[in-house]
């Protein structure tokens, strides 16, 4: 044998041995499998809204159940006033049975039950709070867990709702609260606003999308337009549109259908969408626009004031990375701002 | 001895070569020089795909995901049919069944269709039974005549769909509580015309194939299709844990029923037609997945073949479309040309082997088929395992990476396996044979407990 092929045999040789080691390991696992599980499902998951809540109350009932209530899981039976500063820890529930009032900024660690109506003095600090009755949370309060009220749930000025909040009844944030992700039949920014009618009277003129320049059809409901796309003011359009580039719809203008863009949204002053509106930039509701929703956006969703997402019979969902709501503005159902929510007056 | 140019024969006397061996190395040198050629491509078109593949295991790793669907819990949900394909499926059709009864979609608007395809077996006793048991909520359509195959069942029974959107089971899955709202949601977006969830193969534990084959499904599904929905290239429609849009299809040219792999049809058709295929990670299902490696070749020459039927019949339009971004283009064009790649790649060491022994002593030629061989079978094949390293990493199942050579061997297999598919298929295109679809067999004995 040459040199040559004597060297190219000992390479050959070196790269099946090295390849050969990671046959070791693979070896012992196929004959002694120690990871061979099917990645876990649950297969009852569902987006339960109450979820929490709901395991609370589980908690809450078992340890009511107690007689006499032994706090042996670290249960607590809360006084109907709280005047004392200080904070509240420990493995279990606090339990109100009735309804309470925390006249001093309290820092509640434990999850927290109030069988009546809550009053929190401002700043006082929850993690998990259950109210049976209505909730109103005084300024610069903090939940950093969840809070549901199965009535009106109020936070006021410089509050922050961290992870989830939700109500059978209404949210109302005042000015300059923060939020992630809430639920409720009616949900207020900075304020009440009355619920809008659908605009039944309203004297537009239907056109069909054809007419807008550079729009084709793309099946018997969807047209589309390649680039940006401008529908004029106070007319009324059927069918769903998938832009491009950006979309402004003018004031007034009603679209009955779905909308989708890739640059941005921008919904004139009274303008109504009454289906989905979706967007991989910037959506933008302009002073009393309406979009009935589902409203996606992978960025920034702007609610200006007195616009308007969902129906309070038709409840649906805001979804974008960050959400400006303008004091006024009013969102039926979920709204999750993934990164960061904002009550803002002008 | 052959008749050589002037100038070839005195250059071949200098050297002290005769002409007719000066002629002959000269042919010998364009020939070397073709197969380096053709070598040089094909690595630098495995290079590609390895690119590719590091691109999205990266992306997966430290892009920004995107699941711009997900949190959608609450809205008027729309009417959706379930449409469930069944041939022979007595062993688990009860098991899917139960499970979509248990949905939170509301029961009002969902229509549940087992489709009945021909079976020999209990199945459909099993479907009255359970239409039976639970009255007006599942409608079973029965199909006694027509074409075989899956996607020819399906389009018999397509027009009894409720709804604009068809959301496909097959008769092994187990969707759970939640899942039917988690693919209809994306469907809000008007521009989306199909959506597909996770597959997760429930089977994983059973022998060494599925062992492997889970771990090559959650490469495929946590790593590959997430990267591409994170980048707005082309995820694509599996034909099951799925839904469409009727109207986007209908606008397509409908369900095609001529296709063994009606999924990757219908995706390139919709992406051609300026529709977007949607894939939700999170929105997992159980599936069985082979357990015999004569049903998994015969699987994956089905792939295969369907997919280059894809390419042959749409890869023109597709790179023509004037609807798709260029970063579309490129990865659809990579994704229809995938099932093509293995008979190049096999050509490819044939073709470094070849060099090898034809270049004699010298260095540089030996070092040529050497480093393609090495550049292709390292950075190009193995990089598909990155992708499944990181899967498992992501799933949280680390340990079973140990196995991740064996799937080098199950690579192999599959290798051989599409190629023989290819070459089938031009057979059957030359002697216009029908292509045939093969059911997978299934091997659950009783519910998912």
């Amino acid at each position: 044998m040459t040199a040559d092929l004597l060297s190219q045999a000992a390479f050959a040789f070196v790269c099946l041995g090295l390849l050969a080691i990671a046959f070791g390991p693979a070896w012992r696992e196929w004959r002694r499998p120690t990871d061979r599980e099917p990645l876990k499902i649950p297969l009852d998951y569902s987006t339960d809204i109450e979820h929490f809540a709901q395991a609370l109350r589980r908690q809450v009932t078992n340890a009511l159940g107690e007689r006499p209530l032994s706090g042996g899981h670290g249960t607590m039976l809360l006084p109907p006033t709280i005047g004392a500063v200080g904070s509240f820890d420990g493995p279990g529930p606090l339990i109100a049975k009735g309804p309470l009032t925390v006249l001093v900024p309290v820092r509640f660690k434990s999850p927290v039950y109030v069988g009546g109506d809550l009053c929190a003095a401002p700043g006082s600090v929850f993690s998990e709070l259950l109210v049976d009755g209505a909730a109103r949370l005084s300024a610069h309060s903090e939940v950093r867990g969840w809070a549901h009220a199965n009535g009106p749930l109020t936070l006021h000025a410089d509050g922050v709702a961290l992870r989830r909040m939700s109500s059978r009844s209404v949210i109302e944030l005042a000015n300059r609260c923060c939020f992630e992700r809430l639920h409720a039949p009616v949900i207020h920014f900075g304020g009440a606003a009355s619920a809008r009618r659908p605009d039944e009277g309203a004297d537009r003129v239907e056109v069909s999308f054809l007419t807008v320049p550079g729009v084709t059809r793309r099946s018997a409901s969807l047209f589309a337009v390649q680039g940006d796309c401008r529908l004029p003011h106070g007319l009324l359009f059927r069918g769903s549109l998938v832009v491009t580039g950006r979309l402004y719809i003018g004031s007034r203008t009603r679209i009955l259908g779905d909308i989708k863009a890739h640059r941005g949204v921008t919904i004139g002053s009274h303008a109504e969408v009454s289906g989905a509106v979706c967007c991989d930039q910037q959506v933008q509701l302009s002073h009393g626009a309406v979009a009935w929703g589902p409203v996606v956006s992978e960025t920034l969703v702007l609610l200006g004031r007195y616009a308007q997402v969902g129906h309070i019979d038709a409840p649906t969902s805001l979804t974008a990375a960050s959400v400006m709501a303008e004091s006024g503005s009013v969102a039926h159902g979920s709204v999750w701002a993934r990164e960061m929510g904002v009550v803002w007056s002008n | 001895m052959l008749d050589a140019p002037p100038a070839q024969a005195h250059a071949a006397q200098a050297s002290g070569l005769s002409t007719g061996d000066a002629w002959h190395r000269s042919d010998g040198d364009l020939g070397v020089s073709v197969v380096v050629t053709l070598l040089a491509a094909i690595v630098a078109l495995m290079l590609v795909y390895a690119a590719r593949h590091v691109l999205f295991t990266l992306n997966r790793l430290l892009g920004t995901q995107r699941h711009p669907y997900l949190d959608i819990d609450t809205a008027t949900w729309p009417e959706v049919t379930v449409f469930v394909a069944a041939h022979n499926e007595e062993k688990v059709i009860a098991g899917c069944l139960s499970a979509l009864l248990d949905t939170d979609y509301p029961a009002h608007r969902l229509t549940i269709v087992p489709v009945n395809d021909r079976s020999t077996d209990g199945t459909q006793a099993i479907i009255d039974a359970c239409a039976l048991e639970h009255p007006g909520r599942i409608t079973p359509f029965q199909r006694e005549r027509g074409k075989s195959g899956k996607s020819a069942a399906l389009k018999d029974a397509l027009p009894f769909a409720r709804g604009d959107i068809a959301i496909v089971f097959d008769a092994d899955y187990i969707p759970r509580r939640g899942l039917l709202k988690q693919l209809v949601a994306p469907f809000f977006d008007p521009e989306i015309g199909a959506v597909m969830g996770r597959v997760v193969p429930l089977n994983a534990g059973t022998n060494l194939l599925t062992r492997m084959l889970d771990l090559e499904r959650a490469g495929g599904y946590q790593v590959d299709q997430q990267a591409r929905m994170n980048l707005r290239l082309v995820p694509q429609f599996g034909g099951t844990v799925g839904g469409v849009r009727l109207s986007a299809i209908q606008a397509v040219g409908g369900w095609n029923d001529n296709a063994l792999a009606e999924d990757t049809d219908i995706t390139v058709r919709l992406l051609i037609a300026g529709w977007k295929t949607a894939y939700s990670n999170r929105t997992e299902c159980y599936e069985e997945v082979p357990e015999d490696w004569p049903v998994r070749i015969k699987q994956v020459k089905r792939w295969a073949k369907g997919h280059n039927q894809v390419l042959a019949r749409h890869g023109l339009a597709f790179l023509t479309s004037h609807h798709l971004s260029a970063r579309e283009r490129s990865d659809g064009l990579l994704l229809l040309l995938v099932f093509a790649m293995p008979p190049l790649l096999l050509l490819g060491w044939l073709l470094a082997l070849a060099l090898y022994f034809l270049n004699g002593s010298a260095l540089l030629a030996q070092l040529i088929p050497l480093f393609a061989l090495m550049t292709y079978t390292t950075a190009g094949n193995f990089a598909a395992f990155f992708e499944i390293a990181v899967a498992a990493m992501l799933d949280g199942s680390h340990r079973r990476l140990r196995l991740l050579p064996f799937n080098l061997l199950g690579f192999l297999v599959s290798l051989f396996a599409i190629s023989a598919s290819v070459v089938g298929m031009l057979a059957d295109h030359v002697f216009r044979r029908e292509l045939v679809w093969d059911k997978t067999l299934r091997y659950r004995q009783g519910q998912l407990k």
